[in-house]
């Protein structure tokens, strides 16, 4: 309805909610001035990135530039998926993720829970601290560790050689061990951090819940299962869509800094080809393809896992 | 008209925060003006450009860095144009000029030794070819050129153009096979003749415990890094072969070398986890801590043979070094990497708005003043020259600080042209009981490699191989993982993994993927370029 309009249907009424439009803006200017750098850095490294993504449908080469390199349609995705390998590298990437995500969930809620029931507040902050310390660990550190620890000449392996007298495991070279390791040490780096948000959530459960359940005769688990979990059951759902969102982007870092080439069937996935294959040898607009293949599958995952929350109630939108 | 107001101070607000956030993504350059004069001393305006020189974190701290210390100064001060010094790790260099490029902010200088990306840089027309800016406008290397024409050769490529600049290196070994001379004599063994004698060798060093400690700590031979490449060299297992006048894949010979490599494996004779060794940086610590027999050295009779040499010596004094040739292999007795006696190694950036400025800073380097002083410091202060009419160090504590992590601003330099002053040997100290043993050593492998009997097992240095087109390419690149990857779980699976099966297995991978079309390639390139192009048997007299 444009102003005429509105004017002539309710002559003075529709004044009033102008006004306080007005008003109400006036009042948030602050909030719109902290706000604004947060939209300037949205809009200049990650909105204004997206417009390179014209690559991906061209044939892009340095002599004539992101605009001006010749269009070749779907040319590059053809390229990606006449090649033998491309299938396997978009597998590996959702096994590792999927993988990661299913196993990996759990840690960070059981942890803040584990932490929500220690009645001793300085063993609670002691533990709490020492678990969120590899988060600030980089992936070169604790894949060095994980290396050195698991390799055949390593410390499982000479445990396991002197006191059993077994002969070396290949932790490292075969494929399922390696998964193996890269989701545990996934877990063990991250879970602790990942416990924050719950512990907050949790800090927000009455107490008299707990109270009263303890007087109705409810031991600890029942506890658990019935106010606990219940009560951060929103968060989870919120950050399973979250981390959903995230399937297809297995970290590159971590992969990069874990994976040799006895287990490259498994290892290789689209952030380290993107590396390999369009930072390293020139193949910018094939890997910009695989990146906005992955981004789309990352997008239409999002929506399926927010439906689903919605059906019960707890959709993110 | 108030709200108006406002609103316009918010967007004002967050002009501001990003013309901050700019200024920090800028602010790294800014402070460089102000410190170099922007004028010569007659008043004139000098003209300024970029140069990309290679970080390999090997400068003294006190020293400076890579863009910025006493020789970027001295060739600031005394060269013809300001200079801006972009730093590129030398290990990630070709992903570095990669986001230089995309984002225009290249340098107009650019060094770059790997002839591949430098050919690829010129499909896609980064590159600006030099011969008319040399013909109008060059002095100094307008007269190399014309006195060795190799430098025009290798900087030509097949649309007639010349796009490098190039140097002369004099023929120089690279690769170089160490052993440890101690141990063989402890044990009663002679040098290791054929494979069969290397394996028999390195099975010694690991079960007879050659370093008499009485534990069983020593490990035979280093199979990752340059001692891979040694061990690949030894069976010619180098990807092409010439055969009956034709190129082809060497998949024999990868047969051959990986069930060597397998059977020290599998018998425990090498590193277990040498898979997790990427780059050789743990065989080298071995070899430096003396616990491993035969190792294959980069620059063996150069720089990085005499650190590492040195630095065994200091943790085991009784040590003895010595280079030997490689053992024979049913393919033929061959040697390994060599240097490339005639070495394009920089180029001119398309996008160079100054051109003219480019060549004056490129006569300046290639002047025989700029070489020496790059090459040996300065006289007087780093060295002087000995009777033989070679300059000595004064010094060498002092060049270790000062001098000697110059190697990547020579990268224009001609050493050839000194004579035997420009060689490694030179700057030994004939009275010191280790250079003199080094000096031996460097002997060692110039008689065992750099002679045609042995040929290098490459048809011809890397760095003259022509690169197929793009597509081609392609294949090349998204190929080379999986193919190492079947025949390193083949090294590292035991009894249930054959060698024979992985090759077998990369064979139809190759051929699934469209390989053959690059052997076609390859193969055709040779029928119609061997009499014109650099080959491995020419190496030996090029330049001289």
């Amino acid at each position: 309805m444009s102003m005429a309009e509105r004017q002539a249907v309710g002559g003075g009424a529709v004044r009033m909610p102008q006004r306080r439009n007005r008003r109400r803006l006036r009042q948030n200017i602050p909030y719109f001035i902290l706000f604004t750098p947060i939209i300037v850095y949205f809009l200049l490294f990650k909105y204004a990135p997206m417009g390179g993504l014209v690559i991906a449908f061209k044939d892009y080469n340095f002599a004539d530039g992101v605009f001006g390199s010749p269009w070749v349609g779907l040319g590059q995705f053809e390229t990606l998926f006449s090649n033998p390998q491309t299938l396997r590298i978009i597998r590996n990437t959702f096994v590792l993720s999927v993988l990661a995500l299913l196993i990996g969930f759990p840690f960070p809620i059981l942890l803040a829970v584990l932490l929500n029931e220690v009645g001793r507040v300085w063993f609670k902050r002691g533990v709490q601290t020492l678990v969120y310390l590899p988060h600030f660990l980089s992936w070169v550190i604790v894949s060095g560790i994980v290396i050195t620890i698991f390799s055949i000449e390593g410390v499982i392996n000479n445990l396991f050689a002197d006191w059993l007298g077994w002969s070396p495991i290949q932790f490292l070279y075969s494929e399922g061990s390696w998964l193996a390791l890269f989701i545990g040490s996934g877990i063990w780096k991250g879970a602790g951090w990942g416990a924050i948000i719950y512990l907050a959530a949790l800090s927000s459960i009455d107490p008299s819940l707990y109270e009263s359940a303890s007087i109705d005769g409810a031991n600890k688990w029942k506890q658990i299962r019935h106010i606990t979990l219940p009560g951060i059951a929103p968060t989870i759902v919120i950050v399973f869509i979250l981390s959903v969102g995230n399937v297809m982007e297995v970290g590159f870092d971590q992969v990069y800094t874990l994976q040799n080439s006895a287990v490259f069937g498994i290892s290789e996935v689209i952030s380290t080809y993107t590396y390999k294959i369009g930072l390293q040898s020139l193949q910018f607009s094939l890997t910009s393809a695989m990146g906005l293949f992955e981004s789309l599958i990352g997008l239409v995952l999002v929506l399926i896992t927010n439906t689903i929350a919605r059906r019960y109630g707890q959709g993110l939108w | 008209m108030r709200m108006q107001r406002r609103r316009w101070m918010g967007m004002a607000a967050g002009a501001v925060l990003t013309g901050a956030l700019l200024a920090g993504c800028s602010g790294g350059d800014g402070d460089k003006e102000s410190g170099t004069g922007g004028e010569s001393a007659n008043g004139e305006a000098r003209a300024a450009i970029s140069v990309s020189i290679y970080d390999r974190g090997s400068i003294p701290g006190e020293q400076g860095t890579a863009e910025d210390n006493r020789w970027t100064r001295w060739l600031e001060e005394n060269g013809p144009v300001d200079l801006d010094f972009q730093a590129v790790p030398r290990w990630e260099s070709i992903d570095k000029f990669n986001v230089m490029f995309a984002s225009g902010t290249a340098p107009d200088l650019i060094f770059e030794y790997a002839t591949g990306y430098r050919n690829e840089l010129i499909n896609q027309k980064q590159l600006m070819p030099i011969g008319e800016l040399i013909e109008q406008h060059s002095t100094t290397y307008k007269a190399l050129l014309e006195e060795y024409p190799l430098l025009r050769q290798v900087g030509t490529r097949e649309d007639g153009q010349m796009y490098e600049f190039a140097r002369l290196n004099g023929v120089y070994t690279n690769h170089v096979l160490f052993v440890r001379k101690d141990w063989l004599d402890r044990l009663g063994l002679g040098v290791p003749q054929t494979t069969d004698e290397f394996y028999a060798a390195i099975e010694a060093f690991v079960r007879q415990d050659p370093d008499g400690n009485g534990q069983d700590d020593t490990l035979g031979m280093a199979v990752t890094g340059v001692s891979g490449q040694v061990l690949e060299a030894m069976f010619q297992d180098v990807g092409y072969k010439v055969e009956d006048g034709t190129l082809v894949r060497t998949w024999d010979n990868a047969i051959a070398h990986n069930r060597f490599v397998k059977k020290l494996y599998d018998n425990g004779l090498i590193d277990r986890d040498f898979l997790t060794d990427k780059n050789g940086e743990k065989a080298k610590q071995d070899f430096i801590n003396g616990k491993l027999g035969f190792y294959g050295s980069n620059a063996g009779a150069g720089g990085e043979g005499y650190s590492i040499y040195t630095a065994l010596k200091k943790n085991v004094p009784d040590a003895e070094v010595m280079a030997i040739e490689l053992p024979e292999s049913e393919f033929g007795q061959f040697s390994p990497v060599i240097g490339n006696p005639v070495q394009a190694t920089a180029a001119i950036n398309a996008n160079a708005d100054n051109p003219e400025a480019v060549m004056a800073y490129v006569d300046f380097l290639t002047e025989e003043a700029t070489m020496r002083t790059l090459t040996y410091g300065i006289e007087g202060e780093h060295y002087e020259l000995a009777e033989s009419g070679c300059p000595k160090p004064i010094d060498a504590e002092k060049n270790k600080q000062e001098q000697d992590w110059t190697g990547d601003m020579r990268m224009l330099v001609s050493t050839a042209l000194f004579g035997e002053c420009g060689t490694f040997r030179n700057r030994l100290d004939m009275d010191d009981p280790i250079d003199k043993a080094f000096s031996a050593i460097i002997d060692q492998a110039e008689a065992a490699y750099l002679t045609p009997e042995r040929p290098m097992a490459q048809y011809t240095h890397v760095e003259h191989m022509s690169s197929p087109p793009k597509d081609l390419q392609l294949i090349v690149t998204n190929t080379a993982e999986q193919l190492r990857s079947y025949v390193e779980q083949a090294l590292v699976g035991g009894a249930k993994t054959s060698v024979e099966q992985a090759v077998a297995d990369q064979q139809a991978y190759w051929k699934k993927s469209g390989g053959e079309q690059v052997d076609a390639w390859y193969a055709e390139w040779y029928e119609t370029n061997s009499d014109d192009a650099i080959l491995t048997e020419d190496l030996y007299t090029l330049g001289n």
